[in-house]
């Protein structure tokens, strides 16, 4: 049967720049944590949430470019036992500037064109603090939808939020909080996953299409 | 099945063809003193491997029928561009020949018209000999002679090996035609029906890469590579007459149109690896290699289009006044990427491509092991698709680290590289990661082009229409790819001694060094062995392409391993704590006769560029700085290679 209807959604887009910015991959062998090239679903959401307050948020972003990577060495403490263990190196990235698109709907219509706040991994040694500003607002339909790679990380629950297609997925697990001490894994699409998506979420394509 | 050992089928094409045709027909002809041929099955599908007007044998059972089938499919092109021969050595594309010879006796280095070379081959067949033997016999007349002499791009070993897995795919595949309709039908009616089964029966051509979620943390995460080996071979054990092409990580197959390729994912995921693939829908008389390849050519054409702009860039820009510029670089963006007339083939393409895969002809995917939609914490800190059950502990340094069952077994199999903790005992200073990787659709892209190089060369006309490549080119270029590498190999290990040398993988391998100028001796080696081997791709562009990571033994592996694992560059040479070098590999010849004899010269530059890299390249340029006038070669290997690359070799020469 023919649809009658074709889903709509709005995004709120903003820009970002953060000097030091360290989305912490979960790979590590102890010692050595890398960051991830992009902004999940999760990471991006869970900031937003922290900050505004709301359960209905639903953000995703991407990094358009950064300067270099650095290292952060520390020697992060057991605070049961009262001992620092062995110490790890941080990648980070230096000057990033990026982008993030917010569902739009009663409780992010009125957030506002421009705040700063702390996202991503080591935030208390003074990682992650981000400016946004917001570029306008984009509509999309699934008609409108572009065929590419995919440019976040993004829970498979929330695909529809996003108008996300996947053709040839690539799986992975992004953390979930389920309370203030628990969390579990939830089954994701990650980058480089080839989707029908909107325009904003393939890679390599330019930004800055909004109203 | 009897067994008419398919891969022996084109035995005759070893003998001069103006003394015997090579299905044997007109055997013995004018021969005297030659034994006569002892009927047996390879006698048969020799005799009937062929159904045209200008053979008098033709196929007259169903397994000929089928061989008649497979050694077109196999065929290197399925139209003759030249009546006359070109040659009948090999002219691999990548490696052509000095001129093609016309004369087999020269190319094989046999008498091919003495009757003591066509008795040899006459008894052998008499002999009913297996396939092993025919190869070990007749092995390397294969790989000189061309399959075809009138399309000489492919060796008769290839051919042969190639007819085979299709004859056996297909005698399993196609419906089977009793051997009263052979008894009473025409030349003409068999013909047509081999024409027809060619046009009408639809194959999937599959293409598999397989991946593993696995990110080597530490070198014993490297069995990995292990296993990827263990999964192909099961692939091949599972698969023996569908796998056409067996690459790195990727395998090409031809399939019957209900099979699914779900049953591979039991294979493939007991490891914990999964798979993305491509098929496509296709006739058997058009079975190019490459199911993918309208995406392919979008994307070449989309690099061309680039490469076209970042060169307008480059040439038009700096004549133009700085207020102007941005308004000029849009110009000229609007006047390649809209105006071009690549835009509309790109446009067609895409049309093309997603109307394919609407319509379900075009297929394309990744298959996992089932996944569940979620994990409890602790995930598995390797593959991350798994909950971990397992704990490991370092011994040393007392890490622990949460596992899963799959990576857990594959970390217990010990380390690929024992000898590193040696070189960590000895106080050894620096390490060089080096591999060498290989971009298949960049190959098929470029061998398309010197395909129709060389068909333009003779004379034929729509050269790039004609220039397909086929499976027969790629199996052709993969025994020369594994013969490069060995050879890359070997003189690693000459160079640098066994003690100071491991070798991990078959295009990864790891050298203990005392001077970081033994990254330049070890780019010098691969410059030597990849001219002898794949000249044709030092003029234009290449698919392989070589990482050189240079650090401290204790460097972490992963970041090494970052950089060796998505190589994209033809030359990336990487120095942790002092620079790259990136080059073309048309470059990297001359890269390597830079004329920086004045070391005190260099050691300045490397001290001054400590403090500012910026700074640096100042003084290169310093009219007053009293090393002016030296500094010349460097400035003009700037010109060429870039500050950067420059800098970083200045760092190496300078110790």
């Amino acid at each position: 049967m023919q649809k009658l209807w074709v889903v709509k959604m709005e995004f709120l887009h903003y820009t970002f720049q953060s000097e030091t910015l360290c989305v912490g991959e979960r790979i590590k062998k102890g010692t050595f944590r890398p960051t991830v090239m992009t902004i999940p679903y999760t990471t991006i959401t869970g900031a937003l949430k922290t900050h505004f307050g709301g359960e209905e948020i639903h953000a995703v972003g991407c990094v358009e470019s950064y300067d270099f990577k650095d290292y952060l060495t520390y020697s992060p403490r057991d605070r049961k036992i009262g001992v620092s263990k062995i110490p790890i190196s941080l990648e980070f990235l230096v000057n990033v500037r990026g982008h993030v698109y917010i569902l739009k709907n009663k409780e992010t219509e009125n957030l506002p064109d421009k705040f700063e706040m702390r996202i991503g991994a080591l935030r208390v040694k003074g990682l992650g603090y981000t400016q946004f500003i917001k570029n306008g607002i984009v509509e999309v339909d699934e008609s409108q939808l572009e065929y590419g790679e995919l440019n976040t990380r993004i829970p498979l629950e929330h695909l529809d939020k996003f108008l996300i297609k996947p053709v040839k997925p690539v799986f992975g697990y992004l953390l979930k909080p389920i309370s203030l001490s628990e969390a579990v894994y939830v089954k994701s699409l990650f980058e480089r996953s080839e989707v029908y998506a909107p325009r904003f979420l393939i890679r390599g394509v330019e930004h800055g299409h909004s109203r | 099945m009897k067994e008419l050992k398919p891969e022996i089928h084109d035995i005759g094409k070893l003998i001069d063809s103006s003394i015997i045709k090579h299905n044997f027909e007109n055997y013995p002809e004018k021969l005297k003193n030659v034994p006569s041929i002892k009927m047996n099955p390879i006698w048969e599908g020799i005799l009937q491997h062929h159904c045209t007007e200008r053979d008098k044998e033709y196929p007259k059972s169903f397994e000929t029928f089928v061989l008649s089938v497979a050694d077109s499919v196999a065929a290197v092109t399925s139209r003759h561009y030249k009546k006359e021969v070109v040659g009948h050595n090999v002219y691999k594309l990548w490696n052509p020949p000095k001129q093609n010879i016309r004369d087999l006796s020269k190319v094989i280095g046999k008498n091919t018209d003495a009757p003591q070379w066509i008795t040899e081959i006459v008894e052998f067949v008499n002999s009913y000999p297996d396939t092993k033997k025919y190869f070990e016999t007749f092995g390397k007349y294969l790989k000189l002679r061309t399959e075809d002499a009138k399309a000489n791009i492919t060796s008769l070993w290839t051919h042969s090996k190639l007819t085979g897995v299709l004859y056996r795919f297909l005698y399993d595949y196609l419906e089977q035609i009793n051997d009263d309709w052979f008894q009473n039908a025409s030349k003409e009616e068999i013909k047509e029906r081999i024409n027809s089964i060619k046009e009408e029966t639809k194959i999937k051509i599959v293409k598999i890469k397989i991946n593993f979620s696995q990110h080597p943390v530490r070198i014993r995460d490297l069995n990995i590579f292990d296993v990827l080996k263990e999964v192909k071979k099961e692939i091949l054990k599972e698969y023996p007459n569908n796998v056409i092409f067996v690459g790195f990580n990727e395998l090409l197959l031809i399939l019957p149109l209900n099979k699914n390729l779900e049953e591979m994912k039991e294979i493939v995921s007991k490891y914990g690896f999964w798979f993305e693939y491509v098929e496509r829908v296709q006739n058997l008389d058009k079975p190019y290699p490459d199911p993918d390849r309208t995406k392919r050519k979008i994307i070449k054409y989309q690099r061309i289009l680039q490469k076209k702009f970042e060169e307008a860039l480059k040439r038009k820009i700096p004549t133009i006044p700085r207020n102007k510029r941005k308004e000029a670089e849009e110009n000229i963006r609007k006047s390649i990427f809209e105006k071009d007339e690549l835009v509309k083939e790109i446009s067609i393409l895409n049309a093309e491509y997603h109307a394919e895969l609407k319509e379900g002809l075009y297929k394309k995917g990744s298959i996992y092991s089932d996944l569940p939609p979620q994990i409890n914490p602790p995930i598995c800190e390797i593959c991350q698709l798994n909950q971990a059950t397992k704990k490991w502990i370092d011994e040393e340094s007392g890490i622990v680290e949460d596992l899963c069952v799959n990576c857990f077994n594959i970390r217990k199999r010990g380390s690929r590289f024992p000898k590193l903790d040696e070189w960590e005992k000895e106080g050894a200073n620096r390490i060089l990661w080096i591999r060498i990787g290989l971009d298949i659709n960049e190959l098929i892209n470029i061998l398309e082009d010197l395909y129709a190089e060389y068909l333009r060369s003779l004379g034929i006309r729509e050269p790039e229409e004609r220039a397909e490549i086929r499976f027969s080119v790629l199996s052709e270029f993969d025994w020369d790819y594994k013969e490069f590498l060995k050879k890359f190999k070997d003189k690693i290990l000459e160079t640098f001694g066994e003690n100071n040398f491991q070798q991990i993988l078959e295009d990864f391998v790891a050298v203990k060094i005392e001077s970081l100028k033994n990254v330049l001796t070890v780019l010098r080696i691969f410059d030597d062995v990849f001219t002898k081997f794949f000249p044709k791709f030092k003029e234009i562009e290449s698919p392989i392409k070589v990482g050189i990571v240079c650090s401290s033994i204790k460097y972490p592996f992963l970041e090494s391993w970052r950089i060796l694992s998505d190589l994209k560059y033809d030359i990336h040479v990487s120095v942790i704590g002092k620079g790259e070098i990136k080059l073309n590999l048309s470059q990297l010849t001359s890269f390597l006769e830079i004329d920086a004899r004045d070391k005190a010269l260099l050691y300045k530059l490397t001290a001054v560029s400590e403090i500012s890299e910026k700074l640096a390249e100042i003084v290169l340029y310093d009219r007053s700085d009293r090393d002016y006038r030296k500094y010349k070669p460097l400035r003009d290997a700037v010109k060429k290679f870039g500050f950067q690359n420059i800098l970083t070799y200045a760092k190496i020469m300078g110790g």
